[in-house]
């Protein structure tokens, strides 16, 4: 018999680095397929990082990390992991429980808050012009 | 008379400064590393000084962060 409750799970996809590079659109695209072919609710789709692999996984080097938070029943995990392995475009797929006491409200309202950081950032990075060589000079002797 | 038994002493983690540690996540690259060596073997309870509980939890994560390819399953060291 089948389970009918669901739960969270999270999801990490590690992808090729040019293939992201080249479409991340497409690549997201590919991932929200995977999860609707198998009636898997998706909460939440984004790059994690982007890194360069501790060992050569089929033959790529580079590799991009996409963290997902999808909410199914335990059968579906198994089937989802299934069609990861045949896929030509995922090198790795690890779908696990969160952590306990992890709060997806939260951690997407966290990632908002630090996007808006890092844009608030880089604009007032632009606005500031670079200190002279003069001035640099002075807070030195000071 | 001080009993031999209490001579053995835990050491503390000199990261984490703590006994015990909410969760240890495989996300955490960075903290996993340090428990590794260079070649790639994790440190036993001893040398981390983690409860039990904490110790299998770092055992997860970095047998999960070898198989994402965030931490090398054999390290540079040996692999040349």
């Amino acid at each position: 018999m089948e389970s009918q409750i669901k739960r969270l799970y999270e999801g990490m996809f590690v992808l090729p680095q040019s293939f992201v590079r080249e479409d991340q659109q497409a690549a997201f695209d590919m991932l929200q397929d995977l999860f609707k072919k198998f009636d898997v609710e998706v909460k939440h789709l984004d790059i994690w990082a982007e890194r360069s692999l501790a060992y050569e996984i089929n033959h790529v080097r580079e590799a991009t990390y996409i963290l997902t938070y999808i909410e199914c029943t335990p059968e579906k995990i198994a089937k989802v992991e299934r069609a990861v392995h045949i896929s030509d475009n995922i090198l790795r797929c690890l779908i696990v429980k969160p952590e306990p006491e992890f709060n997806l409200q939260e951690y997407i309202e966290n990632l908002n808050k630090e996007e808006e950081v890092a844009e608030e950032e880089t604009v007032a990075a632009a606005a500031v012009p670079a200190p002279v060589a003069e001035e640099l000079a002075s807070e030195e002797v000071k | 008379m001080k009993s031999g038994f209490n001579k053995r002493r835990r050491r503390l983690d000199p990261i984490l400064k703590k006994k015990t540690v909410a969760y240890i996540d495989y996300k955490q690259v960075k903290t996993l590393g340090r428990y590794v060596t260079p070649q790639g073997k994790m440190f036993g309870s001893k040398r981390t000084g983690f409860c039990s509980q904490n110790q299998r939890q770092l055992m997860i994560a970095i047998k999960r962060a070898r198989y994402l390819g965030l931490l090398p399953y054999i390290g540079t060291t040996l692999k040349d």
